[in-house]
């Protein structure tokens, strides 16, 4: 036999993780479409809610509300701020659940059997694609930066090399819930349920858009549940020096739901048949 | 390898129930020893994709054991996986990759190099003259330029067992060809075992040393080819007249044979069967009946083909006595197909 002896079984392991990356990579840069979405849904949002709402409501009068109970509130900065990292954190979520989720496609057109029966780890597979989906999620977390910049974003470049863990992050967890749901949903129909039911409601109910010092007791449950508004705050804090909840706690609950999601994720793929 | 003998694939008792209570495979029995090209045929719906998923590890049995290069396709996996090429019944490609990519990647999850995976693309690209093609994206292949890809890719990383699941559905008759004398070849000189399901006899009768028939989840005959036409074919007996005159005084001697069945009879000559009679006994008994009152040219005991047999075995046999005894039967042979 060649090529697959026992001594090169690292190496094969690398070379699938590598593999999974790469035609993520390639087939994320061959969909036209998808590239330009990518950049023209939070361009469209940057300026719908930036422009159009946002950047005429400074922050802080909102905020100020809440001044007494939030200290760490930083004076200057304005709902456009506020929102520009929301954005990044939609736009990375969106692109990294389709990566994971993508796995359905796999298994339409067939090419997912022979992913399962190459001899392999299955967990090198995940990892290898939720690489691809946090490297593709990465670019458009700078695309976005890039623009708002354009549009009067106030934040500097180290902040934003500071902020690239936390998205990372953030994706990490995206993708592997992707996964997940690549292996409960059975078809591309049903994806477009989950998307109303889970992805829209994930992203849209977490401080991503909701300031947190100023919702209702209520929503602010909710939004305590969600462990996208700690991955959101924390790209907050690092990009613009605010926050409303601690960043610390942004920190520990973000790193765990992503460890626990992939675990989880890896679970189900490697029991999965087609 | 371990064990087992030379036994490449053994299956014993293999039965999947999908989850919706199809019993897809039911209790099934073979073996394929090393170097054999073994052909798998039976009606569609059979339960022959669902086996073969077992084997090669996508789908997990219900019960039963199998084995694959001695290794358990259960527990041992990755073991199986390293060992095996797959070519399956649906596309398995990747159309945004091209053609290059997508032996690239399957080379590199089997843990081969750069240097090898470049030598080995330059080799199977000439034998299937893939030209220049192999740069493009496979959205844009013919249906017949993706199976040759994927049949390209089953072999990429040199595996000792080969599951084809129909290979060659899709493809002209030259590419056919070539096909069937690359898999001829391959066997020959690197002792690949090969496991074909088929629809078509021909390419069973040419390639296969042996065959399975499988019908309703179970294996109703196995073995080689000229086996199961003796044992399940019925023979008839192919006599030649050197006119038509003779032939005609002939089948009004031949009609006094009580239970004698005439099949066809085209131009000069006749073709007989017996329900009740051993062919050599019929034979003797149409020898005496036309001795010194007419002339024959030839007589000739005449074997089914391999169609005749695989159409008759695999007759529906909800309701016939008969088709359930030559079932039963079979499944006490196949223990020593192989
Ligand atoms: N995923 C599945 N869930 C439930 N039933 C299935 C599934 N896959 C196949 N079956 C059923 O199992 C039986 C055997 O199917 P299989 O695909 O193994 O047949 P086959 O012999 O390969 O047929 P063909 O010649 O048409 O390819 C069929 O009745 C089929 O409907
Ligand atoms: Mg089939």
């Amino acid at each position: 036999m060649e090529g697959v002896c026992e001594g090169n079984r690292f190496l094969r392991e690398l070379q699938a993780i590598y593999v999974m990356w790469m035609r993520h990579i390639k087939r994320f840069a061959r969909t036209k479409g998808r590239v330009a979405g990518s950049i023209l849904q939070p361009a469209l949002f940057l300026i719908a809610f930036g422009i159009g709402i946002g950047r005429a409501m400074p922050m802080n009068a909102a905020a100020s509300i809440n001044a007494g109970k939030h200290g760490n509130i930083t004076a200057g900065i304005t709902y456009f701020d506020f929102l520009v990292c929301g954005l990044i954190g939609m736009s990375v979520i969106f692109s990294s659940v389709m990566a994971g989720v993508s796995i359905i496609w796999d298994r339409q057109f067939g090419f997912l059997k022979e992913v399962l029966i190459a001899p392999v780890s299955r967990l090198s597979i995940v990892f290898g694609r939720t690489l691809g989906a946090v490297t593709t999620s990465l670019i458009q977390a700078v695309i976005i930066y890039t623009l708002a910049l354009f549009m009067g974003f106030r934040s500097s470049i180290f902040s934003f090399a500071a902020s690239i863990p936390a998205v990372l992050l953030l994706s990490l967890f995206a993708t592997a819930l992707g996964i997940f749901l690549s292996t409960v949903i059975q078809d591309v129909e049903s994806f477009q349920i989950c998307q109303t039911l889970i992805i829209m409601p994930i992203v849209f109910l977490s401080t991503a858009f909701i300031p947190y010092s100023t919702a209702p007791v209520w929503i602010k449950a909710v939004l305590r549940l969600n462990p996208v508004s700690y991955g959101v705050d924390g790209i907050r804090h690092l990009l613009i020096g605010f926050g409303e909840l601690s960043f610390a706690v942004d920190v520990v609950t973000i790193f765990i739901a992503s460890m626990g999601m992939l675990f989880l994720s890896s679970l189900r793929f490697s029991r999965m048949e087609v | 390898m371990k064990g087992k003998g030379k036994m490449m694939i053994d299956a014993r008792n293999l039965t999947k129930v999908y989850p919706n209570g199809m019993r897809a495979v039911d209790g099934v029995s073979f073996s394929v020893k090393k170097g054999v090209i073994f052909g798998f045929l039976g009606p569609n719906g059979a339960g022959k994709t669902t086996t073969q998923k077992i084997l090669c590890t996508l789908l997990k049995p219900t019960s039963g054991e199998v084995t694959v290069a001695g290794y358990d396709v259960v527990r041992e996996a990755s073991k199986v996986r390293e060992v095996i090429g797959v070519v399956f019944q649906d596309p398995a490609l990747d159309e945004k990759l091209t053609g290059r990519e997508n032996l690239e990647y399957h080379a590199r999850l089997y843990g081969m190099d750069g240097k090898e995976i470049k030598r080995r693309i330059r080799e199977l690209s000439e034998f299937f003259e893939f030209g220049d093609e192999l740069d493009r994206l496979v959205a844009s292949y013919s249906g017949g330029m993706r199976r040759k890809l994927e049949i390209a890719r089953s072999v990429m990383h040199d595996p000792d067992v080969l599951f084809l699941d129909e290979p060659t559905v899709g493809l002209d008759a030259h590419t056919r060809r070539k096909l069937w004398n690359y898999i001829l070849e391959m066997r020959k000189n690197r002792k690949l075992t090969i496991f074909l399901t088929t629809h078509y006899i021909e390419e069973a009768e040419r390639l296969c040393d042996e065959v399975a028939i499988m019908n309703k989840g179970r294996i109703v005959a196995g073995g080689t080819c000229d086996e199961l036409k003796r044992k399940f074919g019925r023979k008839s007996i192919l006599i030649s007249f050197p006119s038509l005159e003779e032939k005609e005084k002939a089948l009004r001697l031949i009609e006094n044979i009580s239970g004698i069945r005439i099949i066809t009879e085209r131009d000069r000559d006749v073709e007989v069967q017996h329900p009740d009679m051993d062919e050599i006994v019929l034979m003797r008994e149409i020898q005496n009946t036309l001795l010194n009152r007419v002339e024959v040219v030839e007589m000739r005991m005449k074997f089914p083909s391999l169609e005749d047999v695989y159409v008759e075995l695999t007759e529906d046999t909800d309701g016939g006595g008969s088709g359930h005894s030559i079932g039963g039967f079979v499944v006490r042979r196949m223990m020593h197909v192989g």
